[in-house]
């Protein structure tokens, strides 16, 4: 980072924060001011802070590196969005604006009991609690990568920041934040985009840098085979994404609450069908950017290891023979290079001979060349990958979340980089803040005024639930201090939504869908289907999209089975 | 405070339920679009 990167980077910060107090102040001392925010946000600000809470800095760089290393299929996980968007406004909405809650589990004690209430509310305390140390992890890795601090001291400043704004200003402050912090990431997008493109050698063109996208099999966006243990295509992403998007938007807190603050049912409708609406655009955008960068380094070469930080651990062993054999590894991946960029030219001038054809002059033998050439590439990397595994065996290399950094950090001009760098702290900020306001309500709502002290001025739950924001931001802090090293951080943090989310949202439909089901049935449910989801993770190899699926029939199943028992053992 | 629960028409379409169908035919039209454009760029490998 050079200085005009660290006046944005700072700049942004000292805005975000300023702008969160400006906009969290208010006269009412409410817990409904400051956690619902009285009712009164207009649809697009809630529809802006829906998305900024999706879209965590894991979104810039883990979805980017994705489409680098797996191309753009990842594109299907949200196919079935747009589905659960229409559901829930149609369905959930309504509801819950009527029970007049503020939390979505206090629904359920509406409708079904306590306990089941509880069960629910303690699920998200810890799916959610584990997803914001991840949240926070993830712009520590950017942090300590480009500004040389550790990973602990960059945890602690992100975390800072969040709760200097978070915790006075409460919903209010994290909602208009959030909706300064997406636009910042729509111009960084952009931005990264048009950079990447820019930044393309002057005889490649933007067809010319699809075209080779294409060849290379990164441009996948679509895959129409069914099969369970395809982690993406069109089926996974159409029904098992359309049941964790229902779980995670009709049922997390965190998105919840996003739209409680509607000041009409017809408002919160149209904060989520924008969603629905702009969401495919954005990740198709992301993922684009994420092939751009891979065309660029059909002509520049990348470097071995991306985590530098790794990279140089073998480095270090100057003289010893292992340090030899990383060299000659070295080599080996530079030559692979060298000839993928021969093949990736000729088959553009067979393309640019070619008249008619848009595969080029001879549109079988070449692309299959550039893949061949590809996979050397990539042979020649996972020997440097194997030798790292020899210094350090306990650490499995993952280095898809460094390929974007690595990229912006080297080549972008200056300025740029604290623009992307400020994008990413956006996103990460976004989600987090979020998260931590979601986490606060539902231990003040949920557990302290329903199981603690029910009775008390309203100044003192307010009181509560700041400390409860802080005190959740301490604790993702520490959490996130320690989780490094966890593979693909957005995998991750999709993998573990999936073991929870198919249970809880079994629970929901029984509540909204099934008028027979009792609280006992939706109780028992709730845990056979968690066993269920639980099993089906460690036995099998079903992706985790199913996950949802699988959960959400097995509690909607013995739910009802259970509660017709029960009546009939009632004489009802 | 108050709080306006009666149904208010969406801001296009003159009900929600065209609204809703509105969005799942975007949807299909997105798909399609990114079909087309996975099979425009797609070589035999």
């Amino acid at each position: 980072m050079r200085s005009l990167d660290w006046v944005v980077l700072v700049l942004f910060l000292l805005w975000i924060v300023g702008y969160g107090l400006y906009k969290g102040r208010t006269r009412s001392n409410t817990i409904r001011g400051y956690l619902l925010a009285d009712k009164s946000m207009p649809w697009w600000a809630m529809g802006l802070s829906i998305m900024a809470t999706q879209a965590s800095a894991i979104t810039f760089i883990g979805t980017t590196g994705q489409a680098y290393v797996d191309g753009m299929r990842f594109l299907q996980f949200y196919f079935g969005l747009p589905i659960a968007m229409v559901i829930i406004a149609a369905i959930v909405v309504p509801r819950f604006h009527k029970a007049n809650v503020v939390t979505a589990y206090e629904y359920l004690e509406q409708r079904f009991d306590a306990k089941t209430r509880l069960a629910t509310s303690i699920i998200f305390l810890i799916q959610r609690g584990l997803g914001v140390g991840l949240a926070l992890y993830a712009p520590a890795v950017v942090l300590s990568l480009i500004l040389g601090w550790s990973e602990q001291v960059t945890v602690i400043v992100m975390a800072a920041v969040v709760i200097a704004y978070a915790v006075p200003g409460g919903i209010r402050a994290v909602t208009w934040t959030d909706v300064q912090q997406m636009m910042l990431i729509f111009v960084g997008l952009v931005v990264a985009f048009l950079t990447a493109i820019l930044l393309l050698p002057p005889d490649v063109s933007v067809g010319d840098a699809f075209y080779l996208a294409g060849a290379s099999g990164r441009l996948n966006a679509v895959d129409l085979s069914f099969d369970l243990n395809n982690r993406y295509n069109l089926w996974s992403g159409l029904f098992g994404g359309m049941f964790l998007a229902l779980a995670y938007f009709g049922t997390d807190q965190s998105q919840v609450q996003r739209y409680l603050q509607g000041k009409s049912i017809g408002h919160s409708r149209n904060s989520l069908i924008f969603n629905a609406c702009a969401k495919l655009p954005l990740q198709f955008f992301i993922l684009l950017t994420g092939t751009m960068v891979f065309v660029f380094y059909q002509f520049e070469q990348p470097p071995m290891l991306f985590n530098q930080a790794e990279a140089v651990k073998i480095e270090r062993q100057e003289g010893t023979p292992l340090a030899g054999r990383y060299e000659l590894a070295q080599e080996k991946y530079r030559q692979a290079h060298e000839q993928r960029q021969q093949v990736a030219r000729r088959l553009l001038q067979d393309r640019h001979s070619s008249t008619g054809s848009p595969l080029g002059a001879n549109p079988s033998s070449g692309p299959q060349q550039l893949q061949a050439a590809n996979q050397a590439v990539e042979d020649a990397r996972q020997e440097g990958i194997q030798l790292l595994r020899e210094v350090n065996p306990e650490n499995e290399y993952n280095d898809t979340n460094y390929i974007f950094l690595n990229f912006v950090t080297n080549y972008f001009p200056m300025g740029v980089v604290g623009l992307i760098i400020a994008a990413i702290f956006a996103a990460a900020m976004s989600s987090i803040s979020s998260e931590l306001n979601s986490l606060s309500t539902t231990t003040v709502i949920d557990l302290y005024r329903r199981h603690w002290k029910r009775q008390a001025p309203d100044a003192h739950y307010v009181r509560v639930a700041k400390m409860g924001t802080a005190f959740w931001g301490v604790y993702a802090a520490v959490f996130a201090s320690f989780v490094g090293g966890i593979g693909s951080l957005i995998e991750a943090v999709n993998s573990i939504g999936s073991l929870f989310y198919g249970s809880v949202l079994g629970v929901f439909v029984l509540a909204f869908g099934f008028p027979r089901a009792t609280g006992n049935g939706a109780f028992i449910g709730l845990i056979v289907g968690e066993i269920a989801v639980i099993a089906t993770s460690v036995f099998t190899d079903v992706s985790f999209l199913w996950y949802n699926v699988i959960g959400c029939l097995v509690v909607v199943g013995v739910g009802m089975a259970v509660s017709a028992a029960g009546k009939r053992a009632t004489g009802r | 405070m108050s709080q306006n629960l009666e149904e208010e028409k969406p801001p296009f379409f003159s009900t929600w339920r065209r609204l809703y169908i509105a969005v799942l035919g975007y949807l299909c039209v997105l798909i399609f679009l990114f079909y087309a454009f996975t099979e425009a760029f797609n070589f035999p490998s």
